[in-house]
């Protein structure tokens, strides 16, 4: 389980960053950027403690 | 900017150790490697105040050369200090700079200089609210102040910061540590929200490749010439030293001897070349791109407001990391500016004292002053703070060369050590002067500041000592 929660959050950072880098490459635009940044920061703050909070013991 | 510990406190992020070995040298099975304080300053050096910094360097009129290489040179010079400044003492003694400070110092001393430590924490907390409260003016459009404006402008200007900052002086009397992890998983999502900003407003600007880059970064961004009304011009020099110095409290001035004490070795402290290159160079590009966007948009919008900016760039996640920059950073910033009061006035509670702090430092965030002039502010800080850097060195490495005691306070005894009271006093006496009547800028008057501080404390160290009045405590030097 904690893989996975590793690997979601993962997902997640990746997925706050990589729409600017699309937005960059004119493949997005920037509401979805917007909208995807916030889905995936929600993503990352639900995920991350669940194995961080482990791993700091 | 960054929310390094002060020297009376204890603790920072649960990265650092807690309460520990306060008044003795931390033994090795404490060391720590290399990775936790890559990213300790990493994390610590992404703060809310990075959002008002790189928007105050293009209201400033730098140009695009002068940033960028000012920047690179700059923070070099900041990790150098730690390297060779900061870290060959505290791997050697291991202390924490206020039990060191205490040795040399003598206890009254040292409570002067927590004071003025808390004082200064107190103000850049201050600062870190007003950030945070800038992304309720996204919300609730109430009118926010001016690039140069100094008193609060409206009652929900008042109203937000206000509450924002008792939140946040509630939360840091109450749950310190509760936030100090939570800072802990916002730290790597901070980092690239910032680097989102960055490619955001790089395209926003007119980038479309790489190559592009320089030719819009020079014509559109960072285009040099006139600063803005109100502001100082920055040239590469300003900007130079200014990287150097903004944490001249934590290397030059030595608070960061309590966080290296645990490195195995004095070389770790290359670690804070993470900090440096994330967050005072990749952090507050990004935010001057914003800023600088803001003022293709609209000329006349000259107001240095992150939450306006971060909301045009990446909207409602932009705006969290606006308040969460801001909150994290303040959050131990009050902590540790409470322990300093707290350390003058032993007998009342930590939690009343950390509150009183937390209600100041809001009170100081209503007042726009301190953020909107925060390059200026961030360079008093280290100025006030240098000279018993100054001290601590001298004292290590110059003490028994020069012919007098090291830990002169523990040797003889005394709970004020006038040598160095007099280098504190007298080297921030001529700085001001220079700075208010002799024409010298305050972003270089510390450079010449700490030889002063050294040379100062050499002389009145041989001058006031008594002669052979005080053996240096062999069990605790070197």
């Amino acid at each position: 389980m904690n893989f996975v929660f590793r690997v979601l959050s993962y997902l997640a950072l990746g997925g706050t960053v990589l729409p600017a880098a699309l937005f960059f490459g004119d493949r997005m635009g920037l509401e979805a950027v917007k909208f995807t940044m916030l889905v995936c920061t929600i993503g990352w703050f639900v995920t991350a403690p669940c194995w961080m909070e482990r791993r700091e013991g | 900017m960054s929310n390094a510990p002060t020297p009376a406190a204890p603790a920072a992020t649960s990265h650092e150790p807690v309460d520990e070995f306060e008044r003795e040298p931390v033994p090795a099975r404490s060391w720590l490697g290399l990775k936790s304080f890559v990213g300790q300053y990493a994390g610590e050096h992404v703060a809310g105040t990075e959002l008002m910094i790189g928007p105050l360097f293009v209201a400033a009129g730098v140009s695009a050369f002068d940033v960028v290489f000012g920047l690179i040179v700059g923070n070099a010079l900041a990790v150098l200090s730690w390297v060779f400044l900061c870290a060959p003492i505290a791997t050697r003694m291991r202390l924490t700079l206020y039990y060191q400070l205490e040795k040399i110092c003598g206890r009254h001393l040292v409570t002067l200089y927590n004071l003025a430590n808390g004082v200064m924490f107190c103000f850049l907390a201050g600062a870190m609210v007003t950030v945070s409260a800038t992304a309720f003016g996204v919300w609730f459009k109430f009118p926010m102040p001016g690039l140069n404006d100094w008193l609060p402008n409206s009652v929900g200007w008042v109203v937000a910061v206000l509450a924002v900052g008792a939140l946040i002086a509630v939360v840091a009397a109450y749950g310190y540590r509760l936030v100090a992890r939570f800072a802990n998983y916002a730290a790597p999502w901070m980092v690239l929200v910032f680097l989102a900003y960055g490619i955001v407003g790089l395209r926003q600007m007119g980038v479309t490749s790489l190559g592009d880059f320089w030719d819009v970064a020079q014509r559109e961004i960072w285009k040099g010439g006139e600063p803005l009304p109100g502001q100082v011009k920055f040239t590469f020099w300003h900007v130079m030293f200014f990287a150097w110095f903004c944490n001249m409290a934590m290397h030059i001035g030595m608070s960061d001897l309590s966080v290296f004490r645990y490195a195995k070795k004095s070389w770790y402290a290359v670690a804070s070349a993470a900090g440096m290159y994330v967050g005072h160079f990749m952090a507050w590009l990004s935010a001057s791109i914003l800023y600088a966007l803001q003022l293709k948009l609209d000329p006349t919008d000259t107001a240095v407001l992150p939450g306006p900016l971060a909301d045009r760039a990446c909207g409602l996640a932009g705006l969290l990391c606006v308040i969460v920059a801001g909150w994290t950073t303040a959050n131990p910033t009050i902590y540790r500016a409470g322990l300093a009061f707290q350390a003058i006035v032993p007998r009342a509670s930590r939690f009343k004292v950390t509150l009183l702090t937390g209600m100041l430092a809001a009170v100081a965030g209503a007042f726009p002053a301190v953020a909107m002039k925060l390059l200026g502010f961030v360079a008093l800080y280290g100025m006030i703070l240098m000279p018993m850097g100054a001290v601590v060195f001298v004292d290590f490495w110059l003490a028994r060369q020069c012919g007098f005691t090291p830990f002169y306070a523990e040797a003889s005894g005394v709970s004020f050590n006038w040598a160095a009271g007099l280098t504190w006093f007298v080297t921030l006496g001529v700085c001001t002067a220079l700075v208010q009547w002799g024409g010298v800028e305050i972003y270089f008057v510390s450079l010449p500041g700490w030889f002063a501080a050294a040379l100062l404390y050499i002389g009145l160290s041989k001058l006031l000592q008594a002669p052979n009045s005080a053996e240096a405590p062999q069990s605790t030097y070197r």
